[in-house]
């Protein structure tokens, strides 16, 4: 087992743990830590995949702004919120059975495909390359996230006008 | 010159601008000048995309195709932002100061459906598709008052994003299997991927964003909450102008992958009987007039699922032509809830007694618009859906024409029921009649003739529309 | 492991089937979206594992990667905005429960 398998063994284990435990637990502000800890452990895999720029990316914008802001909307939350109520068993069965379902059909699915290696050699990672596609056949994806971040962040001052007039 | 190509997403862009800048401006001058302007800037944008109808060409590094296809949707959907612009100046239950807002938005989500339009790779398609969403998902909560609305609103929003991240997830297969997000060279290598059964896995996922925009089953039960809970006027652009964009997008996929395998077939057809019995079925017992028009857009969602399947130029005829009608039809019955609603916006099936004596040429309008709807002859409902029946009679779907033959007959039951109420129906004690000024007038006048015209004489349209349902 | 596809895979389907599961269990407004951001970064994995071993092109899964966190980004700030209105005005805030609208 080389290094390489073990830190992929570590980190997912640790990615899956935390995600069961951020749709378990029950309080809600515990699903939003262990959200966070799933996501640095997404951060792991994805430089393991040799994208170490979008690893960063995921710290700063995942962990450090919306997890952070799950947090401060649970802790800006009246007490009863801060509790997901009882568990409704039989949903939870169906839950548990249509995930299982979805899971088995990807997994029959995944392991009798046999998927064509990439032949290119000279593998450009570099963060170069990256900005040229984004500014190159993604120019245009890349001018709407920007118009729909402003519109997001518009229509959320709105609702918080809307949040002070039932006040 | 690239950027006449760009013409009518260029003009969306300025009002949008122009719309977001009234946000600064005092209460009054608001008032005074952004319906107006508004009318004003909707017209413009429409003669735009009508100038630019016969443009061609690629833009974006190829991302981007302006055809006959696109440019002749971007004039649809100009048209029907225009309509839904001139029902937009009395709004009960929007507040005066979030009307700069509620234009804004109608003017991204129209920029982003002209954008899906044109899109020719799926990244691009999505990122429009999400544009789109996320304007609808602010301007359901907008209404004023009662907590009802933001929860249709986190509601829609949450299931939304759901779709949104499975069609993703499906995205992300495609992306691995095709190795290109451009949906030409997808279907160049389309034979060869069908053999993978994780192609077809990522197509699913994938349809299934676009099936919660038309809300077909089973992506349907957001669309009765919502359309009860946000205000007339964005009701009425959900349920026209968002779903000529999605019938466009689904189109585009269909006719450029054309899966013609049976299973993508059958699924079709089961999701296209479902839906518009369902719908149909849930009608029937609604109140709230705007429900029941969300019940009924989930059946209507059915026939244009039947013409789809077919997978032949005339059905995608028909189904354009249909969409064109549905338009109509729908937009005048919610210009009639618009004018009836008078404080709480949500117009009950009672609220229409007597409309005949109140003011007969809305009852008129509204008449024409739900016996369109029902597919009485010879009104553009019926023609429409005899194209989309034909279309799938071609090809041998006869249970799916038999079904939605009998769905027809039903919904006549429900549609009859408001109109009964507004014929026959005696207001107690004094009527009041309802003052309809001279906007309202002409495009009551102008829905009545076309639905009349488009009926009796559909001959020059569909050719057109055959003209151009072409990639 | 590290080196196959199919791991990364795996890993990713098994994400966003935790992330299915606690959408459909839908008891919190905030555990819904927290699912569903661990259904869009399944969505991420995928594309980034794609992109190392499939894809000719190494920037492009990084791309879509990147577009992908900004909407995460747009979608949760607006989402987060409404919750706090509702969580506001309402007593209980169980989506099923506390239903005004029925569906």
């Amino acid at each position: 087992m080389t290094l390489q398998n073990l830190i992929f063994i570590i980190l997912s284990v640790t990615t899956l743990a935390a995600a069961v435990m951020a749709v378990s637990f029950k309080k809600v502000i515990y699903n939003a830590f262990s959200l966070m800890l799933c996501l640095g452990g997404i951060a792991g895999i994805f430089f393991l995949l040799s994208s170490e720029f979008l690893a960063v990316m995921e710290i700063i914008v995942y962990v450090g702004a919306i997890a952070i802001a799950i947090i401060f909307a649970i802790m800006f939350s009246p007490p009863h919120f801060m509790h997901q109520p009882e568990r409704n068993w039989p949903k939870t069965v169906r839950s548990i059975a249509i995930s299982a379902f979805f899971f088995a059909t990807l997994y029959k699915v995944l392991t009798t495909t046999p998927w064509g290696m990439s032949t290119t050699q000279e593998a450009d990672f570099s963060i170069q390359h990256l900005g040229k596609i984004l500014l190159g056949i993604y120019t245009l994806p890349f001018e709407v996230i920007s118009i729909i971040l402003f519109i997001a962040i518009l229509g959320a001052l709105l609702m918080a006008r809307k949040r002070e007039a039932h006040e | 010159m690239t950027s006449s190509l760009f013409l009518p997403e260029i003009f969306m862009m300025i009002i949008a601008t122009v719309f977001f800048l009234f946000i600064f401006l005092k209460e009054e001058t608001v008032k005074k000048y952004l319906y107006p302007c508004s009318l004003i800037l909707g017209a413009i944008t429409m003669i735009a995309s009508f100038f630019s109808l016969s443009q061609k060409g690629l833009i974006f590094f190829n991302t981007y195709e302006i055809n006959a296809f696109s440019q002749s949707f971007k004039l649809i959907l100009a048209a029907s932002l225009f309509l839904i612009v001139t029902i937009s100046d009395r709004t009960p239950s929007l507040n005066a100061e979030v009307k700069p807002e509620f234009f804004l938005f109608l003017s991204t989500a129209t920029l982003a459906m002209m954008m899906l339009t044109s899109a020719a790779e799926l990244i691009t398609l999505f990122i429009a598709l999400e544009l789109a969403s996320t304007s609808q998902y602010i301007l359901v909560p907008l209404r004023r008052g009662k907590l009802l609305n933001a929860e249709s609103g986190i509601k829609y929003l949450l299931f939304g994003a759901a779709a949104s991240a499975l069609t993703l997830y499906g995205l992300s297969f495609i992306f691995g299997t095709a190795q290109t997000t451009f949906i030409r060279d997808i279907a160049t290598r389309l034979p060869d991927l069908l053999h993978q059964p994780i192609f077809g896995v990522g197509f699913f996922l994938t349809s299934v964003g676009f099936l919660f925009k038309l809300a077909a089953f089973p992506f349907h039960f957001w669309a009765p909450d919502v359309y009860e809970g946000a205000a007339t006027q964005v009701t009425a652009f959900i349920a026209t102008t968002s779903k000529a964009a999605a019938v466009a997008v689904l189109i585009k996929l269909i006719y450029l992958l054309s899966p013609s395998s049976d299973t993508f077939t059958s699924v079709l057809v089961l999701l296209s009987l479902l839906s518009m019995s369902l719908g149909n079925l849930a009608a029937m017992i609604q109140k709230d007039m705007k429900r029941m028009l969300a019940y009924s857009s989930i059946a209507q969602a059915g026939y244009l699922l039947a013409g789809l399947l077919s997978q032949s130029p005339e059905g995608y005829a028909a189904v354009v032509f249909y969409i064109i009608s549905y338009l109509i039809m729908n937009f005048s019955a919610f210009m009639v809830l618009a004018r009836i609603a008078e404080s709480d916006d949500n117009p009950q099936i009672k609220n229409f007694t007597g409309l005949a004596d109140r003011s007969p040429l809305l009852a008129l309008t509204l008449l024409i618009s739900l016996l369109s709807l029902a597919g009485i002859p010879p009104l553009a409902g019926f023609t429409g859906k005899w194209f989309l029946f034909s279309a799938a009679m071609a090809k041998g779907h006869w249970l799916v024409v038999l079904i939605g033959v009998i769905n027809s007959v039903i919904s006549l039951y429900y549609y009859l029921m408001v109109i009964k109420e507004a014929y026959l129906g005696k207001v107690e004690g004094n009527a009041n009649t309802l003052v309809v000024d001279i906007k309202t007038r002409l495009i009551s006048y102008a829905a009545i003739i076309s639905l009349v015209i488009m009926g009796v004489f559909p001959t020059p349209l569909i050719h057109w529309i055959e003209g151009m349902v072409r990639f | 492991m590290s080196e196959s596809l199919i791991a990364y895979l795996l890993l990713s389907g098994t994400l966003a089937a935790i992330g299915v599961y606690g959408f459909l269990e839908r008891r919190n407004l905030i555990g819904i979206l927290i699912s569903i951001e661990l259904i869009l970064n399944a969505a991420s994995i995928n594309f980034l594992a794609f992109n190392k071993f499939v894809s000719p092109d190494k920037g492009l899964g990084q791309a879509i990667v990147l577009l992908i966190i900004g909407l995460a980004a747009a979608e949760a700030t607006l989402a987060l905005s409404i919750i706090l209105v509702l969580y506001r005005g309402m007593t209980s805030i169980n989506i099923e429960e506390a239903n005004h609208l029925k569906g």
